[in-house]
């Protein structure tokens, strides 16, 4: 793989020239700070951008156009890193060799993404559509009772902090705002928005360089956006959340503290304790609270790095709530003392090995790391990264175990009666 | 052993039958990191007998995917962990008409491959295991149960079909489960875990010949004469029930329309659920008026998706969405897909469904996973993934005008409504 960058001005450009895929990926990506109000606006918009523009004014002409270039795969979407938000815009077409009649997706591909993002046709129309489908998005996720539970969560613990906002926005704020803001928060995105745009596949670099520079505009602005969130609070006590909702398992949800930032000092570590403790099926939890107790069917942590917060989510019986809890307090207050933590940890670093590895072998889990190794200003290498994780410890991991601090619980659950 | 290269996707397949029965499949995938592997069987949820020397026996609703899990099981110690060891990461996963095991690998290829086939083809059931996993599965089926899509999706099913196994839970339900012991589920894998009956796919970072040469070194035929099990019965041609809705703690209804298609013999299954994705997409696609004016009018929203089935003892279409106007909706796609005419659609929007269908496929062949469990699905079909461009080129208008008369009888329509609780906000 050959990896290019260039910078100018807002705008920068990361290429990988790869050959085992049969496509090739573009991922343009608009970065913006993080504000309240702002994100709902940020989150609707490359919706309603996506329905119609100058030379495809109605949906059925951009899904047409789609369709032409060989069933491409086109979509929009928004995330969030640390305090900074990202609108993006894919697009994934297949290498010229395998169309029918040699047409050049790639030049095309271009040109319409292009054009999508700056010939929009922003309609009250569209405005309402999007508006409808973004409030009934929303409201099924009370539907997904984890995911319900989850939000709860993250409501309560981070009510004082920016971390509370979703990529998506709120439908609290959807309900505040107006179709003229549209209008000005895109002006707002082409003029001050950093612009970051990577492409994978089997296609030249100065090629699509000359095609990226001639069709995006690059803009003086510069800021340094803050890629990681560190406020916190102090803990007195653990606050807990109960929801009583008809479900046949209760969802439990414990969130924790744990100041360890991306690539600061512990990072690798706490990547490992997150999958030595509960980011597979040959990690302690799975093996002590649902295979040696039997008392869950899903267990799972997850560890963000980009705020220092470490998650555990698990769907058991209503009756096993206390015994759950004080199952978990013991697994990490006596990691210590756990048998076998050595194969525990030999473990892990094997998993997080293999799936290291393998994220190269999926053309968009390039594109990802290429604009996410990029923002951060980070070197993709992994083999680096590979010995840095071999170095590991078990101290290193007792290490990461005693900075956790539990800060809420969110137990979602059935009737008392059922 | 025998070679195939398809041209025009630039792929290359190695066939072959090891002593045992056993068919190997193997295609290389150049600049991959990983070997990616699946073995299966044609057992599922839809299989509810065995067949051995002492004649047909009823078997557990959920008795394969129960299976499934126990078959990990092996000295008291979850093999997973085995693997993990190996730089590997194993899965498993039980459908209607099929079971997988699967692995993918970044090292140690060889002792993957020779853990994955011991452990699938030699059981070790304790009576403990097989009691702990009963409370494992409990939990696994609640979970489904608090899942509105897959709650919709089987409650569809038992509206189309009153007799047909394709109606069973995956999961078994918590009774049905509490029957399972030793001795069933080594008679089950005894009936359905042949090597005659399996088949093995490799792809990825491997070399063919090599593979083959360790796998006839590998293999051992203690296995005695497969024993042919019982067909799966077919239905009538009859909606079990015309209409069905209950009530959730959801916000937002959901809905599910299902229409009964006919059986189809195993070769013509990839034509016909070409056909059918082709014409809806021609009716009913991001493309089409009549999907934006279902948009526009407020009754579908991106949950809308439809979902294709064609097999050799059932078949069925769904189509649904989440809607905040389910009757509305329902009224439209009654009327959108029995008016179906084929002569009313452009040749050009017809033409561009050939460049959908490659394109798709193209960018599919990305992905071993989708190659690996593609290509098994149709090898049971007795077809071949690799046929997909062929039977798509020479689709015609007057193969979706043969298909279009499947949606015109009113009488196959079932529809099933998923309502917030009155008493919610």
């Amino acid at each position: 793989m050959i990896y290019n960058k260039t910078t100018n001005k807002n705008m920068t450009f990361n290429h990988i020239q790869t050959k085992p895929f049969k496509s090739t990926k573009i991922r343009v990506a608009f970065v913006a700070p993080l504000e309240d109000k702002k994100t709902t606006l940020r989150a609707i918009l490359p919706y309603i951008m996506k329905a119609a523009s100058k030379k495809f004014p109605s949906r059925i002409d951009v899904s047409t156009k789609v369709n032409e270039m060989y069933a491409a795969r086109f979509n929009v979407g928004v995330s969030k890193k640390g305090e900074t938000h990202l609108i993006l815009f894919e697009l994934s077409i297949i290498d010229d060799p395998y169309t029918l009649f040699g047409e050049s997706l790639l030049k095309e591909g271009l040109e319409f993404l292009h054009e999508i993002i700056y010939n929009p046709i922003l309609s009250e129309e569209t405005y309402t559509e999007e508006y409808r489908l973004m409030t009934e998005y929303y409201q099924s996720i009370y539907a997904n009772k984890m995911r319900y539970a989850i939000q709860t969560l993250q409501n309560t613990m981070f009510e004082d902090e920016p971390y509370r906002i979703n990529a998506l926005g709120s439908l609290e704020t959807l309900n505040t705002i107006k179709f003229e803001d549209i209008q000005q928060e895109y002006q707002s995105m082409i003029e001050n928005d950093l612009l970051n745009i990577t492409v994978v596949g089997d296609v030249d670099y100065d090629y699509v360089n000359k095609e990226i520079s001639s069709l995006f505009k690059s803009n003086p602005v510069s800021f340094e956006p803050s890629l990681i969130e560190r406020s916190s609070k102090e803990i007195t006590e653990i606050t807990t959340k109960k929801l009583v909702q008809d479900v046949e398992q209760a969802k439990l949800v414990l969130g924790y503290r744990l100041p360890i930032y991306y690539k600061e000092e512990l990072y690798y570590e706490a990547i490992l304790f997150d999958m030595l403790f509960g980011g597979s099926s040959e990690s302690l939890l799975f093996k002590k609270i649902r295979e040696e107790l039997g008392l869950v069917y899903s267990v799972q942590s997850s560890y963000n790095p980009y705020k220092g917060v470490f998650f555990i989510f698990l769907g058991i019986n209503k009756e096993e709530y206390d015994h759950v809890l004080r199952e978990i307090d013991l697994l990490i207050q006596s990691i210590d003392s756990t048998k076998e933590l050595e194969e525990y940890l030999d473990i892990a670093k094997k998993s997080y090995t293999n799936g290291l590895i393998q994220s190269y072998d999926s053309i968009s889990g390039i594109a990802y790391k290429l604009e996410h190794s990029s923002l951060y200003k980070q070197e993709i290498n992994m083999e680096k990264t590979l010995e840095l994780i071999e170095r590991i410890s078990l101290n290193d991991i007792k290490e990461v175990a005693k900075k956790l601090t539990l800060d809420t619980i969110c137990f979602l659950h059935g009737e008392d009666n059922e | 052993m025998n070679k195939t290269t398809y041209k025009t996707v630039n792929e290359t397949m190695t066939h072959t039958v090891l002593k045992n029965g056993l068919n190997v499949y193997i295609m290389p995938k150049e600049g991959f990191h990983k070997t990616y592997v699946t073995l299966s069987t044609n057992f599922g949820s839809i299989n509810t007998t065995v067949t051995l020397n002492d004649g047909v026996k009823p078997i557990p609703d959920g008795i394969a995917h129960f299976l499934e899990h126990k078959l990990f099981e092996q000295n008291n110690e979850d093999v997973s962990k085995q693997f993990a060891l190996q730089q590997a990461s194993v899965n498993a996963f039980t459908q209607t008409d099929r079971t997988t095991y699967l692995f993918s690998c970044t090292d140690n290829f060889y002792d993957n491959l020779a853990l994955l086939l011991d452990f699938v083809f030699h059981p070790q059931f304790t009576t403990e295991g097989v009691e702990k996993e009963k409370s494992i599965i409990e939990q696994e089926i609640k979970m489904y149960l608090d899942n509105p899509n897959t709650v919709v999706y089987m409650s569809i099913l038992k509206n189309l079909f009153k007799d047909h196994p394709v109606t069973n839970e995956i999961l078994g339900t918590i009774d049905s489960i509490a029957s399972i012991n030793e001795a069933i589920l080594e008679e089950t894998h005894k009936a359905y875990y042949h090597p005659q009956n399996m088949m093995l796919f490799i792809t990825g970072n491997i070399n063919p010949e090599d593979t083959i040469a360790f796998l006839e070194e590998q293999c051992v035929s203690e296995f005695g004469k497969m024993i042919e099990q019982q067909p799966i019965p077919k239905d009538k041609m009859v909606i079990y029930k015309k209409e069905e809705m209950i009530e959730k703690d959801v916000l937002v209804p959901n809905y599910l329309m299902g229409i009964l298609l006919p059986e189809v013999q195993k070769e013509e299954i990839m034509k016909t659920e070409l056909s059918i994705g082709v014409l809806m997409d021609l009716v009913l696609g991001k493309s089409t008026e009549a999907f934006n004016q279902l948009l526009e009018d407020g009754l579908v929203n991106d949950s809308f998706g439809m979902d294709i089935s064609c097999n050799d003892s059932y078949g069925y279409f769904m189509i649904g969405s989440e809607s905040t106007k389910p009757k509305v909706l329902e009224d439209r796609l009654i009327s959108i897909l029995t008016s179906i005419d084929v002569d009313t659609i452009k040749e050009e929007d017809f033409i561009r469904t050939k460049k959908q269908t490659l394109g798709s496929y193209i960018h599919a062949l990305n992905s071993l996973e989708f190659i690996a469990n593609s290509f098994t699905k149709y090898y049971y079909q007795n077809n071949n993934l690799f046929n997909i461009l062929e039977v798509s080129k020479e689709l015609s208008i007057d193969d979706l005008r043969e298909i279009q008369t499947l949606f015109k009888n009113k009488e196959l329509y079932t529809c099933f409504t998923l309502n917030p609780k009155k008493n919610e906000k």
